[in-house]
């Protein structure tokens, strides 16, 4: 009854909100003309009837506003009437507002980008059905070092497991190159991955259209099909809906279409077309580890389960198999942990970096809504006599947040997307490559948490501020009074602790910033100014023969060379840094296989002018000259490692090896004479050292050739001369895609993942320095405007404007500097978590902590400095009159 | 300020009941039967005492209807339930408990 009555009130406050509050007056009115008519028939006259009356009768709207609250429409009525109030204020002080937004949108937008890239890498399943069942099977040797696996321990695994539903190898990427494919809309330079039959099963992903392999398709000789990617289908099949069918080119063998994989799907990385790995027959031998392995755990197995069950049955098979066989156990990963890999700590620093940014903005708005409620002290006592409820005060002043925080968090959208762009263009390509980073439902929930969550950061402290028991001291002191002391203390407080965070992320991003720059300074023994680099991938069916290869390269290299600009051209099969390593050992004359004395050179097929174009430098005997060619004794040129390893102290040149394990195959026996000893280039990464390496004459041993890297240096900007190379490859064969870049961009893009985790920490430094100095530049300011009546007698009675702008500076100065040292204890505590990422920087280098320190300074000055000398325009005269 | 209404809150509801078990009133009605029944002992104040109505009228003890006053003028009346009419024997019961109660210990000397 009780609940119903109460329902039905409410209902009629909401739907009839004006007849409510009609009848409410008039029942007021009807109290009080009662009232006043009783008070004159007692005999008092009727002014002072109405007068008393009135009076006894208490703050009308006090008690209407008491009514509304029983009948149940204040909370919306009061809401409405709360966010309109709230918007005519903000509207009248735009520059409080466009602050508040904008530390909102920085602090909230920073938030949500970093948050939807966390979110998209290391939270978010990858788009396979029951992702989290995905993992990556690897062999471990006797150091528990992970290898690549065989094809006779997969087999094993996959007939002997208790843990799996499936199980499937894919060619290693590492050893995948790029190849050409015709057919398609055009020649199409990509990567097919060879996969088993299963493989599809285990990704949990089905072809959108069509079809995976079928079983007579994934055996030795299958029919030769082939899936393709949904980008791939959308880029270069022009979206055909009758593309099942048709026959793409590769490697010279026609391929039928069977299926199209779904968006998004794209493992492993850069591929576009996936053909039944088992055609080929899966390669034999428990040492040979070329493949990569994937497996589906069984429902309710973990992955320790999983990796016990296969380790057991390695070290089953290594008791069986013995010296034939290296590895000792396996490991079992996640997938989603394999691909994030390396990127999981700096995303966890950014991540931490953002909340920072957070903190910051948050506090800044606390000290900037304090000030705003010191300004309107006045305006909340007067309103609080006039019979405003303390509860109706705080619930304003927590409107006021909330309204800024919305507009906050939309505006933190715009910057978020804009963000988000930005860190996927910069990203590193594992961050992309995990697919389907966006603002998703679950981001924008955390936006509009933080918002919230800002809200009352930074909206209780003045709201009960503002409504505390200091209202008649208020309305006496005139709002002004000086210096404010235990506010000022709390807002000196918070903007020190701002200062204190700008100092952390500077920091931090100064330690990365040195270590990308010592990074990038490395001595690679190449030089990668000047240098244009182009990939090129010949089609088989056009080049079926390596010699036909080889004889297109030197004609391409001879007319590159011609064009205005370029100095010298060469080639090169894996370019460092480029991702690609073959190695093996070889047959030194008179001494054996150098893998007795553990040499596993790397194997470059190059041509003479690669030396000239990456300056790397001869250090002894010749490179390949123009007398050397197919027919002519084989050479090869070493780097200075291999020579140090094979021949110390003595003269390479002249001695002979044969059989290298990367080519024996085709050129079985055939000797090689070591020419010429070149400089170490460290082929691997920046931070990879130089590992011993052999070059082979491309002329000679075309192995493999039909992907390629060509470098040219150039006299003029490399970029210039993409046109005219392009130009010389169409004309010389149109089916022959190329890729085109700088080899200053692929050293970049070789540390791509610091530089993602230098930009963006960098970025959020910037972002809190910036409010930083905004908390600054407000403090002084509202010391300014307090302290306008105590400026004004100083003034006058004669101290220099210089010395007191000096005063109001100073103290700001203080709170600054406590901040800064704040901020230094707290980086070198911290300064072991970007340790891992450091290279060549102590992280407590001294020179790093002297610069932020240094431009801290500066802006603290500089932010102090601009509202301080408003008080050489305060006007004393003006000042001491508004008394 | 703040116990004085929650203690006046209490023997505010039953006061407008008892008043209300003798006919339907106004607001004023009310307050003035409640002053004029304490020898003017017990000033209600308007503050308290619509909160207090709508609060009744909400939880099904009272009713509320527009009618006309005795000097003419429109005004809303306020009528005992049924239910009110329990609640109201209720409080008093519970206050006449309260009331002996504290009496007792005053006058246990």
């Amino acid at each position: 009854m009780s609940l119903i009555g109460r329902a039905r009130q409410w209902l009629r406050g909401m739907l009839d909100r004006d007849g409510v509050e009609r009848e409410m007056d008039e029942e007021m009115r009807f109290h009080l003309e009662m009232e006043i008519e009783d008070r004159v028939s007692s005999g008092m006259n009727p002014a002072e009837a109405r007068r008393t009356a009135l009076r006894d009768f208490g703050g009308v709207e006090r008690f209407k506003d008491e009514a509304r609250d029983v009948r149940g429409i204040g909370i919306m009525e009061a809401l409405g009437h709360d966010v309109r109030f709230t918007l005519r204020t903000l509207r009248k002080s735009p520059g409080f507002t466009a602050v508040a937004v904008l530390t909102l949108a920085l602090g909230i937008g920073a938030n949500t980008a970093v948050f939807s890239v966390v979110n998209g890498t290391l939270l978010r399943p990858l788009p396979y059905r029951d992702a989290d069942r995905v993992v990556v099977l690897r062999e471990l040797d006797e150091k528990r070092a992970e290898m690549a696996v065989t094809g006779d321990n997969f087999l094993d695994w996959r007939a002997a497991n208790r843990t799996f539903e499936a199980m499937a190898v894919h060619w290693n990427p590492e050893f995948v190159p790029m190849t050409t494919i015709l057919g398609a809309n055009s020649a199409v330079r990509t990567r097919v991955t060879g996969v088993s039959g299963e493989f599809f099963r285990v990704m949990g992903t089905v072809p959108s259209r069509g079809r995976g392999f079928v079983a007579e398709e994934a055996r030795k000789g299958g029919r030769r099909v082939m899936v393709v990617s949904q980008s791939f289908w959308r880029s270069h099949l022009g979206s055909d809906p009758n593309v099942l069918g048709r026959v793409l080119d590769w490697e010279g063998d026609p391929f039928e279409i069977v299926g199209v994989m779904p968006a998004g799907f794209a493992y492993p990385a850069e591929t576009d077309l996936w053909v039944p790995l088992e055609r080929d027959g899966i390669i034999e031998g428990r040492a040979a580890h070329n493949y990569a392995a994937v497996g589906r755990l069984r429902p309710g197995v973990t992955v320790a389960e999983a990796e016990r069950d296969l380790d057991r049955i390695t070290a089953a098979l290594k008791v069986r198999h013995g010296s034939a066989m290296d590895a000792v156990g396996a490991r079992v990963e996640r997938l989603q942990d394999v691909l994030v890999g390396d990127l999981r700590l700096p995303l966890l620093l950014l991540l931490g970096a953002s909340a920072l940014v957070l903190l910051v903005a948050c506090t800044n708005l606390a000290s900037t809504s304090l000030a705003r409620g010191a300004g309107r002290e006045r305006e909340i006592a007067i309103r609080a006599s006039l019979g405003a409820s303390r509860r109706r005060l705080v619930r304003q002043l927590l409107t006021e947040s909330l309204v800024l925080s919305l507009m906050g968090a939309a505006a933190g959208l715009g910057v978020a997307v804009l963000v988000l762009r930005g860190l996927v263009a910069v990203g590193p390509r594992a961050l992309v490559a995990t697919g389907g980073i966006g603002l998703d439902a679950r981001v924008l929930g955390f936006a509009l948490a933080t918002a919230l969550a800002t809200t009352l950061l930074f909206g209780l402290v003045p709201a009960f501020r503002g409504s505390s028991g200091e209202l008649g001291e208020a309305l006496r002191s005139g709002g002004r009074g000086n210096a404010g002391g235990h506010r000022g203390r709390v807002w000196g407080g918070l903007v020190g602790v701002e200062v204190a965070m700008a100092i952390l992320l500077l920091v931090g991003s100064g330690l990365l910033l040195r270590s990308f720059r010592q990074v990038l300074g490395v001595d690679t023994g190449f030089d990668p100014r000047q240098v244009l680099t182009v990939d090129v991938s010949l089609p088989d069916s056009r080049y079926p023969k390596d010699p036909a290869k080889a004889a297109y390269y030197q004609r391409l290299l001879g007319d590159l060379e011609q064009i205005p600009g370029v100095e010298a051209a060469g080639l090169i099969q894996h370019l460092p840094l480029g991702g690609m390593a073959h190695n093996g050992s070889f047959d030194v004359e008179g001494r054996g296989d150098s893998h007795a004395a553990g040499v596993h050179p790397g194997y470059r097929v190059a041509s003479a002018g690669y030396f000239a174009a990456m300056k790397i430098p001869l250090l002894r005997g010749r490179l390949f000259g123009p007398e050397d060619h197919a027919g002519t004794p084989d050479v090869a040129v070493i780097n200075r490692s291999l020579a140090e390893k094979l021949w110390p102290g003595g003269d390479p040149i002249g001695k002979r090896v044969r059989n290298l394990a990367n080519d024996s195959w085709i050129y079985p026996d055939r000797w090689i004479t070591i020419v010429g000893v070149a400089g170490d280039v460290r082929h691997g990464g920046l931070l990879t050292e130089a590992e011993p390496e052999i070059y082979v004459h491309y002329l000679q041993r075309p192995n493999g050739a039909q992907s390629s890297v060509l470098t040219l240096r150039t006299s003029v900007p490399p970029s210039s001369v993409v046109g005219a190379a392009r130009a010389r490859i169409a004309a010389l064969d149109p089916e022959v895609p190329a890729e085109f870049a700088t080899m200053s961009a692929r050293v970049v893009e070789s540390v791509a993942d610091r530089r993602f985790t230098m930009l963006v920490l960098g970025a959020f430094a910037a972002v809190a320095l910036l409010l930083a100095a905004v908390g600054i530049y407000g403090v002084v300011s509202y010391s300014v405007a307090r302290r306008a009546r105590e400026i004004g007698i100083r003034l006058a009675l004669g101290a220099p404007p210089g010395s007191v702008r000096a005063l109001v500076q100073r103290s700001a100065m203080r709170t600054a500097l406590a901040g800064m040292v704040a901020g230094i204890v707290g980086a070198i505590l911290l300064s072991r978590l970007v340790g891992g990422l450091l290279y060549g920087v102590s992280p407590t280098d001294p020179a790093t902590f002297a610069a932020v320190v240094v431009v801290l300074t500066g802006v603290a000055w500089l932010a102090s400095y601009i509202p301080a000398r408003r008080t050489t325009r305060v006007d004393p005269i003006v000042t001491m009159r508004t008394e | 300020m703040k116990a004085e209404a929650d203690l006046l809150q209490g023997t505010l509801n039953l006061l407008i009941l008892k008043t209300l078990a003798l006919g339907a009133l106004h607001g004023w009605g009310i307050s003035k039967r409640i002053r004029q029944m304490s020898e003017e002992v017990l000033q209600v104040n308007q503050g308290s005492l619509y909160p207090a109505l709508y609060r009744l009228e909400g939880q099904g003890w009272i009713d509320a209807e527009w009618g006309v006053s005795p000097e003419g003028r429109r005004a809303k009346f306020y009528s005992l339930t049924p239910a009110g009419r329990k609640e109201l024997a209720r409080e008093q019961a519970s206050w006449s408990l309260f009331s002996r109660a504290v009496d007792l210990v005053l006058q246990a000397t």
